[in-house]
């Protein structure tokens, strides 16, 4: 293979560059558009978490409310009437997992009905809170028991009568399972973490607190080193202000991008596909070039060889004809020179010696001056005949009725005796090479005269006759006839159907004129009888057409 | 410088005698001088002995040819009113226009046919020799 032009490498490049610059940009696209994708999931999982938690919270406050209104409502809250009230708000719908109370002066025992395990966790989870002022109390817990919940603490001096005497403090632990644990499991997928912050007032102890401390939930009263902060919410309980948010610690929004990984392998297969499908064609049409290239190259070179060989034929061509050309002048002058003496010096003999010579020694002198001028007639057809082929075509229009009639003048005055009747229709003109069409009718009717001469009544006829748009002529004579099965041999050089003693001639006539209706682009035909008289019908052809 | 009747140039025997039988039978010319060729015709006009009244000239000539012999005759001052007819075999249309090309006064084509020959031969030189009247000699 030819090694690859510049130009070509240089489109191959251009096309894998462009592939490539389109791959870039679907890929930017599509990477783009999977990022906001995931952008919008991750927001609207996170805005579905935080609605959760605050509307759970919001239970959760609802049932701290009617907590404190409880006592309020009793001077002394009895642990019969407190354990009453968290069966009635368990039982109820406040996503409450349980209720712990601390009473404010009375050491009450240990919590009630409980396995210890479970209260142990609510107690520590009690005693972590400050301890009310003065005082060192266990607390009353009453619940269902915790999975993963939330403690939120409500004022300490806010559980008390009516008229303000303390009761004690109250933990409310809210649950997170069912529904928010799901959404939870959902979130942290995506790396996303729930937050509760306690806004302002960073002294005072923390109002909520998370138990166990899963990963997914977060509670503070500090500003985290916050990545992102999605779906932010605000809320208060207690008396204090609080934000529930998501925060997105990995900050990866752009994790799960698999769209612009199939675009990208895509776009560099396509890219790969279409150059190495062009570079192909490049090479398939390179290769095609070079090929007709090389048949031009091999058709030059045939013509060429052809050009040569014409030229040689034509100059063989051209020498045989100057040949011919020489050999014409050679029968005119040569052949004729002996011929003219041998009929010169017979005459001579007879005129000198004549006397002298009996009757047969006269005859045949007489033989051979005959012979001779024969021969010379003879000699004029052939020169004719070959004449002929040189004879360029110079057609115009023919006024035929005249040149019929002047050729029937000329035959008349060469032979005084003629008693045919001829009968001339309206030949009309055409368009032919006078001096050829002149040859063609006084042959024709040089014979019609001549075969006729010797019947009683001789007469010949000359008309038109056209076929279709074919000027055609047609010689009739009422004379000797043929036999029509050597129809085909009249039209032969020096072919002759009758003796030479019964009608002279040369044979060559009927050629000539065979040859000058051919070179009209015509044909002539002969039809007859023997003894019925013959009839020479000829068509000139496309080139005798009358112009319109 | 004395007078001939015709410069016969002819290079064939046969056609010598015939034309010359015949010349001398119908009592046209006396002094006739016979050139066998080219060369010869032309030696004899240049040697200036005689001049012809009628040149009977052969084209196809050993030695120089017929239309070199001519176009002679019609560069040489002397000669070049001199009346030529070419007495030939051929009938070739570009040599007969060649021929009145380099000046001929006339051209006949020899018949084969002995009495048409002689016929011939006798026209020419009964009206050359008799019947024309030729410009006076020597004049531009």
């Amino acid at each position: 293979m030819e090694p690859r032009p510049t130009g070509s490498r240089r489109r191959i490049v251009a096309i894998a560059a462009l592939g490539a610059l389109i791959t870039l940009g679907t890929v930017a696209v599509v990477y783009t558009q999977e990022c906001k994708a995931n952008q919008l999931r991750v927001e609207k999982i996170a805005a579905q978490l935080t609605h959760q938690s605050h509307e759970r919270i919001e239970r959760a406050r609802l049932a701290l409310d009617l907590l404190v209104a409880f006592f309020r409502c009793s001077d002394e809250v009895t642990t019969a009437e407190f354990d009453q009230f968290v069966a009635h708000i368990l039982q109820s719908d406040f996503c409450v997992s349980w209720i712990a109370w601390r009473p404010a002066e009375i050491d009450r025992g240990p919590v009630m009905g409980r396995p210890e395990h479970q209260t142990a966790a609510m107690r520590t989870a009690m005693q972590e809170l400050p301890p009310l002022a003065g005082t060192d109390h266990t607390a009353e817990v009453r619940g269902r028991g915790p999975e993963t919940i939330l403690l939120l603490r409500q004022n300490v001096f806010s559980l008390g009568t009516e008229n303000g005497r303390p009761q004690g403090e109250a933990l409310i632990a809210i649950d997170t399972s069912a529904a928010l644990s799901q959404t939870l499991d959902e979130a942290g997928t995506h790396g996303l973490q729930l937050v509760l912050r306690a806004v302002g007032n960073a002294a005072s102890p923390t109002p909520i607190q998370v138990h166990p401390a899963p990963a997914a939930i977060r509670a503070t009263d500090q500003t985290p080193d916050m990545l992102a902060i999605v779906a932010p919410d605000r809320f208060e309980f207690g008396g204090r202000s609080f934000e529930v948010f998501c925060n997105l610690p990995s900050g990866n929004l752009d994790a799960s991008t698999p769209l612009t990984w199939l675009a990208l392998v895509i776009g560099t297969l396509a890219t790969w596909w279409v150059t190495r499908g062009f570079s192909s064609m490049q090479r398939r049409h390179q290769y095609a070039e070079h090929l007709v290239a090389e048949r031009t190259q091999q058709l030059a070179e045939a013509n060429h060889a052809l050009e040569l060989r014409v030229a040689e034929r034509t100059a063989e061509l051209e020498q045989a004809h100057r040949e011919l050309e020489s050999f014409s002048f050679s029968v005119s002058h040569d052949l004729r020179a002996p011929l003219r003496a041998i009929d010169g010096f017979a005459g001579m003999l007879e005129e000198d010696h004549g006397a002298a010579l009996d009757a047969d020694a006269q005859r045949l002198l007489g033989v051979i001056r005959s012979s001779s001028r024969d021969m010379s007639g003879l000699i004029d057809s052939l020169l004719r005949l070959s004449r002929l082929g040189r004879h360029a075509l110079q057609p115009t229009q023919v006024n035929v009725h005249t040149m019929v009639t002047s050729i029937l003048a000329e035959l008349r005055a060469a032979t005084p005796d003629l008693r045919a009747e001829v009968e001339l229709g309206n030949l009309g003109m055409v368009h032919a090479d006078a001096t050829l069409l002149r040859e063609v009718f006084r042959n024709l009717i040089g014979n019609a005269l001549k075969f006729s001469s010797k019947t009683t009544a001789p007469k010949v006829s000359i008309r038109r006759c056209d076929t279709d748009d074919t000027p055609s002529f047609a010689v009739q004579d009422n004379g000797a006839g043929f036999d029509p099965a050597f129809a085909n041999k009249l039209f032969t050089p020096f072919q002759r159907l009758h003796r030479a003693d019964e009608f002279e001639g040369s044979g060559i006539g009927l050629a000539l004129c065979q040859r000058i209706v051919a070179m009209h682009g015509g044909h002539i035909e002969a039809h007859g009888q023997p003894g019925m008289g013959a009839t020479f019908q000829f068509h000139l052809g496309a080139l005798a057409r009358p112009h319109s | 410088m004395s007078t001939i009747d015709i410069l016969l140039v002819e290079d064939d025997p046969r056609d010598l005698e015939l034309t010359l039988r015949t010349l001398k039978k119908n009592n046209i010319a006396n002094h006739i001088f016979v050139a066998r060729d080219g060369a010869e015709a032309l030696a004899f006009l240049q040697s200036g002995s005689a001049q012809p009244r009628l040149v009977l000239l052969d084209l196809k000539l050993p030695k120089v040819s017929g239309l070199e012999v001519l176009t002679q005759i019609r560069q040489n001052p002397a000669t070049k009113d001199t009346p030529v007819v070419i007495l030939t075999s051929t009938d070739d249309q570009p040599e007969i226009d060649a021929c009145y090309r380099l000046g001929a006064n006339s051209f006949v084509r020899k018949p084969v046919d002995f009495a048409q020959f002689t016929e011939a031969v006798r026209q020419v030189g009964v009206y050359w020799l008799l019947l024309n009247q030729p410009p006076k000699a020597g004049q531009p």
